[in-house]
């Protein structure tokens, strides 16, 4: 029997809704303080308004909805679900004022975007943005990749059954620390001390190919972001080909390959467990598909002779490979280039190492490699399971972290969360061929979104179909999230109108 | 007679070579309209290697490299990054950001659609430049809707918070 | 001693950090060995 949420349930949910939101207007004072440094009066004056209307809104929840209930299962993953399409909505209506926007539809996209560190665009004349619009767009992927809920949960939320809640909705089940707010905190940890290192290495890099420096600091800082949050935002138009250097794409593949490191083995390697970085079931099997899907990759261009030498090869085909599969988006290649150089053998492996992505409990999206790595011990149990006699006892382990046994319940849970990706990935496959887009360009577009990626091949644009828009908005949010805290809000709706 | 002709073909030959000269002396001896971006990656394998001219905004940092310089140049549609000596790069006075609004140039060039000296870039080696419209420093307009809705809206932050305190006590 | 505790603490963070470089180096390292190949196995 399904029971109709009761008023409780709601004031609970807006109760954490409001510590949230308040958390998320704090956040707008970095960009407020950029534009102030900057003299760029007007963008400031977007995020005190954006600012102090989610405020607002927050102060009121806390205000009317306050209670000491605990949270249950389903209200966390509400609040989860709908933390991140207020997070649109507040950090949309900022970046809306900017008037590089066509629509508030398309400002909702980019920091939806941003936010799901997916990467696709819709930003007007990128180029002429303000630095503090500029800052922000790099802002909501470092919030969005470490977790926007982690961020309130680091400094907002003091019980820890309901933050635990809320820790699992937002498609993180690993346990870094005995504690979620510690495990929060060490993950902030480990993103600040890359965030240092990274913008004095990219800024560097920047300051030696010719920038003034307070611009390469600048899009150090936001590259960096960026890559280690594997979102894709850059502060041009051109994208990481604006900067036209080997050493800073051989910096940003570094970044986007540790931003795809699940955060417990960032905890086990930092704390002396350095053998783990061999051992562990995820890093191995990045190790294995990145190497195996740029066979595939380097054969599709070498027969299209789309690049002439060994380097050019490695600089433009390794550079989207690793981007895609990290699920970070950077393109050293116009979009069109995928379309009209590339041949199909690498666009199809672009589009699996995209629909595969990186490590749990890290910044990245798509299936992850533990989920590929539990499938495929699984398949290797049911073969011996054949092979080997009636009597024999067949056990398969792998190793994450310690030595676990494979039970059915997770590759139940496994197989479960790659066929919703491979669902989402042709839905909006479909909806693209719908709006007249090839197959396969649909796919690697809906891939890219779903996935969290943003590699584009062209079909993301300001002149996109407000329903393709939606689409992708949707997968991206979906995606992200990794379809729980989704269905726990339909769920919730459902229950509204049918429960008793 | 005969040397008076003699002596005027001789001057026709030389204006006629100077005027076909002249063009490629100043660095301008290119295709006589613009070529756009969305042309020049859309048929990427058939401009390649030929010479082109394109304009268009110039954006971002003038990115030394030695001798040479990125210019990275928008024409309203795509940025295409333009390979030349730092010395033609020194006479561009602004680059397109929020304060400013670049020089709109003309580069004349060769086109490469996977340069093999610059790691497989799409890119124009530029062996012309000129200013076809100098850029300007932006005043950025204060708003002043925006001003008086902050102030409303601090107005309301405050009064929340207050309700909030007397709530509480 | 807490002082000993927070240098191990500082050198086993370093060289992870060092490490982790190395894998991503290792990545990218055989991926250009299979460039070569390709291209060498195009050359002759």
């Amino acid at each position: 029997m399904v029971l109709k949420p009761n008023l409780d349930d709601i004031k609970n949910i807006c109760f954490y809704l409001g510590k949230i939101m308040l958390g998320l207007s704090l956040t707008m004072l970095l960009p407020l303080m950029v534009g102030v440094l900057f003299g760029e009066y007007n963008a400031a004056l977007d995020y005190l308004i954006a600012g102090e209307i989610t405020a607002i809104t927050g102060l009121l929840l806390i205000f009317l909805c306050r209670n000491d209930k605990e949270m249950s299962w389903m209200q966390g993953m509400i609040v989860v679900s709908l933390t991140w399409i207020v997070a649109m909505l507040a950090g949309g209506f900022a970046l809306y004022l900017s008037g590089h926007f066509k629509s508030f539809l398309d400002a909702c996209f980019e920091t939806m975007s941003g936010f799901a560190t997916t990467g696709l665009t819709l930003c007007q004349d990128m180029d002429h943005l303000p630095y503090a619009h500029q800052f922000w767009r790099h802002v909501t992927m470092f919030l969005g990749g470490q977790g926007i809920v982690i961020v309130a949960l680091s400094f907002f939320v003091k019980g820890s059954s309901g933050a635990f809640k809320m820790y699992v909705g937002e498609a993180r089940d690993e346990r870094v620390l005995p504690n979620v707010i510690s495990t929060s905190r060490f993950i902030w940890l480990v993103s600040l001390v890359y965030l240092a290192l990274g913008t004095v290495t990219l800024g560097s890099i920047g300051l030696l190919n010719g920038m003034r420096a307070h611009n390469a600091f600048f899009h150090g800082a936001c590259v960096f972001m960026a890559a280690f949050d594997t979102g894709g935002f850059t502060p041009q138009s051109q994208n990481i080909l604006y900067y036209h250097s080997f050493a800073y794409e051989v910096a940003t593949i570094v970044c986007m390959l540790l931003g795809s490191i699940n955060f417990k083995l960032h905890y086990q390697v930092w704390t002396g467990n350095r053998k783990e970085l061999f051992k562990n079931i995820e890093s191995s099997a990045l190790f294995v598909s990145i190497s195996l899907l740029f066979i595939l990759v380097a054969a599709g261009l070498e027969r299209s002779g789309t690049y002439s030498s060994a380097i050019t090869l490695f600089r433009k085909g390794f550079y989207q490979l690793v981007s895609g599969h990290t699920g970070t988006g950077f393109q050293t290649i116009y979009a069109q280039q995928f379309v009209n150089e590339w041949s199909d053998l690498s666009l199809v492996a672009v589009v699996f190492a995209m629909g595969l992505g990186g490590a749990i409990c890290s910044t990245t999206g798509g299936i992850k490699m533990l989920r590929l790595g539990i499938i495929y011990k699984a398949l290797r149990e049911d073969i011996k399971r054949i092979i080997l006699p009636e009597k024999a006892v067949v056990v398969q382990k792998f190793h994450h972290i310690k030595d676990i046994f494979l039970e059915d319940k997770q590759v139940r849970s496994a197989l479960l969360i790659t066929v919703c990706y491979f669902l989402l990935y042709i839905v909006g496959a479909l909806v693209g061929m719908i709006f007249h887009y090839p197959f396969l360009d649909a796919l690697f577009e809906s891939t890219s979104a779903a996935a969290n990626v943003g590699l584009s091949c062209g079909i993301t644009a300001p002149g996109m179909h407000p329903l393709l828009k939606l689409t992708y908005i949707f997968q991206m949010w979906a995606g992200r999230l990794e379809f729980m805290s989704v269905f726990a809000l339909a769920g919730f709706f459902v229950a509204a109108v049918k429960g008793k | 007679m005969r040397t008076r002709i003699e002596s005027i073909f001789r001057v026709l030959g030389f204006v006629s070579v100077l005027c076909f000269l002249w063009p490629c002396a100043t660095g301008v001896c290119a295709p006589a309209e613009a070529v756009s971006s969305s042309v020049l990656i859309h048929a990427a394998k058939e401009m390649d290697g030929t010479t082109v001219l394109f304009e268009g905004e110039v954006i971002g940092d003038i990115m030394r490299r030695g001798t040479y310089a990125w210019v990275n140049i928008h024409d309203g549609i795509n940025a295409i990054g333009c390979w030349m000596p730092f010395a033609m790069a020194q006479t561009i006075a602004y680059t397109g950001n929020y304060k400013t609004k670049g020089d709109w140039v003309a580069v004349s060039g060769e086109f490469h659609r996977a340069c093999p000296m610059h790691g497989g870039d799409l890119d124009i080696h530029a062996h012309g430049l000129k200013i076809v419209r100098g850029g300007q420093v932006v005043i950025e307009q204060s708003d002043t809707a925006k001003k008086n809705t902050v102030f409303v809206l601090t107005g309301v932050v405050c009064l929340v918070l207050i309700l909030m305190r007397f709530k509480q006590a | 001693m807490k002082l000993l505790y927070m240098q191990k603490t500082l050198f086993n963070a370093v060289l992870g950090i060092v490490l982790e470089i190395v894998y991503t180096a290792a990545i990218m390292l055989v991926s250009y060995v299979v460039c070569l190949a390709l291209y060498f196995r195009q050359w002759s």
